[in-house]
């Protein structure tokens, strides 16, 4: 069956999620709170230090073999895997919270102290520098040499302030997430050039007493300013113990070789909690990846006076984003990055990927997307909620993917990482609200219909499902026409017909 | 039968409800099916001339009163066709089918064109006479076969008048911005008649060369001519129209150009 998007099932669903949080509960985070498994429609206030750290290396691992083959993923992935775990235990050791592994990049929280404590605002960030400070020093030792593994060259973006705590994911992944200005600004930072050392905001740079800076993402803190941090946090944990603790885990628990094999599409059925790096998958496969552009703005005016609101828009948003993509185009979701979507879509057999037909789906999903985005924001206003100027950015790449779980058994954390996943989100972020791009391959294997959508620029402004359907059935687009054709024959069987006829329209200068 | 009667005899295939006849006036509501499921509904009134059928919009509504870019005249009737080459007659039950097909695709086709705010395929004819010159760089490209047929559907063809010599300027033409072919305009051949032939022969080992490659030397010429005429019967076109006011629903339309 043709797959496709209908405006009256979206609407039906996104009336549904409106539902769920009509009453919605925003609280201060405090002591005696937990951050597991926070309810739907509750979310917490939370003044904490956010840490971001990027590994800057591991497009270096994926490019070290000319082909994206099977050796260059195991290596990625060990390489990863060996830095989660090593990460994991600074975390645990230094009561800090991991919000996510994003492939290279970390997301954590420094909470504690509390409020409630004395200048408890600079002890965050000390100790978040100090975190910062023992992750960049332990992953200089977690690579290996035995295996041609180097040692992670780590970045780290550290932001503080208000910022949300809010429930991630679905059903069984329940975690919680955090939005609003800190945790962006630390991702900006992390993610913002190659040179490695500590970056702070200057908010952040401000509550521990340093000068701001020009430009905060070339602004490395200084040995002597690291060193103050580290003596005022008092860690209760060394560099060495990690080192040696993560060395007897390693000899305990070895990492599996990672074996792959194909998972039979679609990937919608891929049961994600159940991949281990022995049996991860690897495909031929689009990667795509859908951001809710100005959200932070939009956070960082509402969460003082209307944080009940960001609850509802991401709640609404979020979940029709992964409804497309799974439940109307047989994707898989691979996670949520704050307000981004990653998934992956993929047509074919339990043999091979039907790479055109790949590229197909995953421009009318990108097409349906955008349409269930707009209906979302028309129906969130109806309601009365502000939603000011969001919109959304999408990019997506054509390629061998990898999907698995990486980190310590019993924490495992789910990893897809590639050329492709790279590429998929670096066409995501050359977009504006209003376009979709697509990566180089995609582009090359799409049928002609696709190239003539997207153009040389491979970008386009305002794709919504009509559009794409439309456009690609016109230069015969098998994936768009049965799409179309699905639409088209409830309403009348000549509408089938008549959409084949090619109208070319004129103009006269009366 | 007259083509109000095939009209609202066919009408009931497209979902279309006639409201009222009145001699050779007809006005309907016009579903338009999206590929979502949506169906916007057009109020459109036709009013017959013979076989020909003009149709607009009762009341602008849903469409602009007046869009050359959007393939509307002056007189808000659609241009839903070439007179010269498509079929816009409604003589029999066939024609009134087309028709039907016809409007509903244009309708389609401006729903299109307001979400994405410019025309959504390159497949319309320029504007006003300029058509004409499309139709001759056409009949050329398909001479010269592919890619010419391609790019000249796509648009990708654009041409510039350079220099000047004994043989007057020459016409240069781009595909997509890169130079492939000149032509002298006073002189009316092309700039090098030793070179490959623009054609598939001209790719081959032992190329065919343009000067003896059948009538390609002066089908490209043609190309050239037709591109230049083409576009400047687009200014006319728009020269025609200074002062009127642009409706705003297409980005870089030469009305709004004009008028800022």
């Amino acid at each position: 069956m043709a797959k496709h998007w209908n405006r009256d099932r979206a609407a039906e669903q996104i009336d549904k999620r409106l539902d769920e949080v009509e009453t919605v509960d925003v609280v201060d985070f405090k002591r005696d709170m937990s951050l597991e498994s926070i309810p739907t429609n509750k979310a917490y206030r939370m003044d904490a230090a956010h840490l971001y750290a990027d590994i800057l290396n591991l497009s270096d691992m994926l490019c070290v073999t000319e082909d994206e083959g099977v050796t260059c993923h195991r290596r990625t992935l060990r390489f990863l895997n060996l830095h989660y775990r090593a990460v994991y235990r600074i975390l645990s050791e230094c009561d800090a919270r991991r919000v996510d592994f994003h492939n290279q990049r970390l997301h954590s929280v420094v909470f504690k102290p509390y409020n409630t404590d004395d200048g408890a605002e600079r002890k965050r960030l000390e100790r978040a520098v100090a975190i910062g400070q023992m992750i960049i020093d332990v992953l200089t030792q977690t690579g290996d040499d035995d295996e041609q593994i180097p040692n992670a060259k780590v970045r780290i973006g550290i932001d503080t302030g208000l910022a949300l705590a809010v429930n991630n994911g679905r059903r069984g992944g329940r975690e919680s997430l955090f939005l609003g200005e800190p945790a962006n600004g630390a991702a900006k930072l992390s993610g913002a050039r190659q040179k490695q050392g500590i970056f702070l905001t200057n908010r952040a740079r401000k509550a521990i007493g340093l000068k701001e800076a020009d430009n905060p993402g070339a602004a490395a803190l200084t040995d002597d300013e690291i060193a103050q941090c580290k003596l005022a946090a008092a860690l209760p944990v060394t560099v060495d113990e990690i080192v040696r603790d993560w060395r007897d885990d390693l000899s305990a628990n070895p990492i599996g070789a990672f074996e792959f094999s194909r998972h039979m599409p679609p990937l919608r059925t891929l049961d994600i909690t159940a991949l281990t790096p022995g049996n991860s998958r690897r495909q031929e496969a689009v990667s795509l990846y859908a951001d809710i552009d100005n959200f932070t703005a939009y956070v960082a005016s509402h969460v003082t006076d209307s944080a009940e609101d960001v609850v509802r828009v991401f709640h609404v948003l979020r979940s029709e984003m992964d409804r497309v993509l799974t439940a109307d185009f047989d994707g898989r979701r691979i996670r949520f990055i704050g307000d981004c979507i990653h998934g992956l879509l993929c047509d074919g057999t339990a043999r091979e990927t039907d790479e055109e037909g790949s590229v197909s789906t995953a421009t009318l999903c990108a097409g349906a997307l955008r349409s269930s985005f707009a209906l979302s924001l028309e129906k969130l206003k109806d309601r009365g909620i502000d939603v000011a100027d969001l919109a959304l950015a999408i990019g997506f790449e054509l390629g061998p993917m990898t999907v698995t779980r990486l980190g310590l058994k019993g924490d495992r954390v789910r990893c897809s990482v590639s050329r492709g996943v790279l590429a998929s989100e670096a066409e995501q972020q050359r977009c504006d609200g209003t376009e979709t791009a697509i990566g180089l391959h995609a582009y090359e294997a799409g049928t002609e219909g696709v190239k003539n959508l997207f153009g040389k620029p491979r970008k386009a402004a305002n794709l919504d499902y009509n559009e794409v359907v439309e456009a690609l059935s016109d230069d015969g687009d098998a994936s768009a026409k049965a799409a179309q054709e699905a639409a088209y024959v409830v309403a009348a069987p000549a509408i089938v017909e008549a959409a084949r006829i090619a109208v070319r329209p004129h103009a006269l200068a009366r | 039968m007259s083509a109000c009667d095939l009209l609202a005899g066919k009408a009931p295939e497209f979902g279309v409800t006639i409201l009222t006849r009145s001699g050779a006036r007809l006005t309907a509501t016009v579903p338009v099916p999206m590929p979502d499921g949506s169906a916007p509904s057009y109020s459109i009134v036709m009013e017959a001339a013979g076989p020909m059928v003009p149709a607009r919009e009762e009341v602008p509504v849903r469409l602009p009163a007046f869009c050359p870019e959007r393939h509307i005249n002056a007189d808000g009737s659609f241009c839903l066709g070439w007179e010269k080459v498509d079929p816009l007659a409604v003589n029999d039950e066939s024609d009134a089918w087309s028709w039907w097909a016809r409007l509903i695709k244009f309708l389609r086709l401006q729903e299109r064109a307001a979400r994405r705010r410019c025309w959504p395929d390159s497949r319309a004819w320029a504007h006003g006479a300029a058509a004409a010159q499309q139709l001759r760089a056409e009949h050329a490209a398909a001479r010269l076969g592919e890619p010419f047929v391609d790019d000249i559907a796509r648009n990708l063809l654009t041409v510039a008048r350079l220099g000047t010599s004994s043989n007057g300027p020459a016409l240069r033409v781009y595909r997509d911005g890169v130079r492939i072919f000149s032509v002298w305009e006073l002189a009316k051949r092309p700039v090098n008649l030793r070179r490959r032939c623009l054609c598939k022969k001209g790719e081959t080992r032992r190329p065919a060369v343009l000067r003896n490659c059948g009538t390609h030397k002066q089908d490209a010429v043609d190309l050239a001519f037709s591109l230049r005429d083409r576009a400047r019967e687009e200014a006319k076109f728009w020269k025609t129209l200074e002062g009127r006011v642009c409706c705003g629903t297409m980005d870089g339309c030469p009305l709004a150009i004009g008028g800022s």
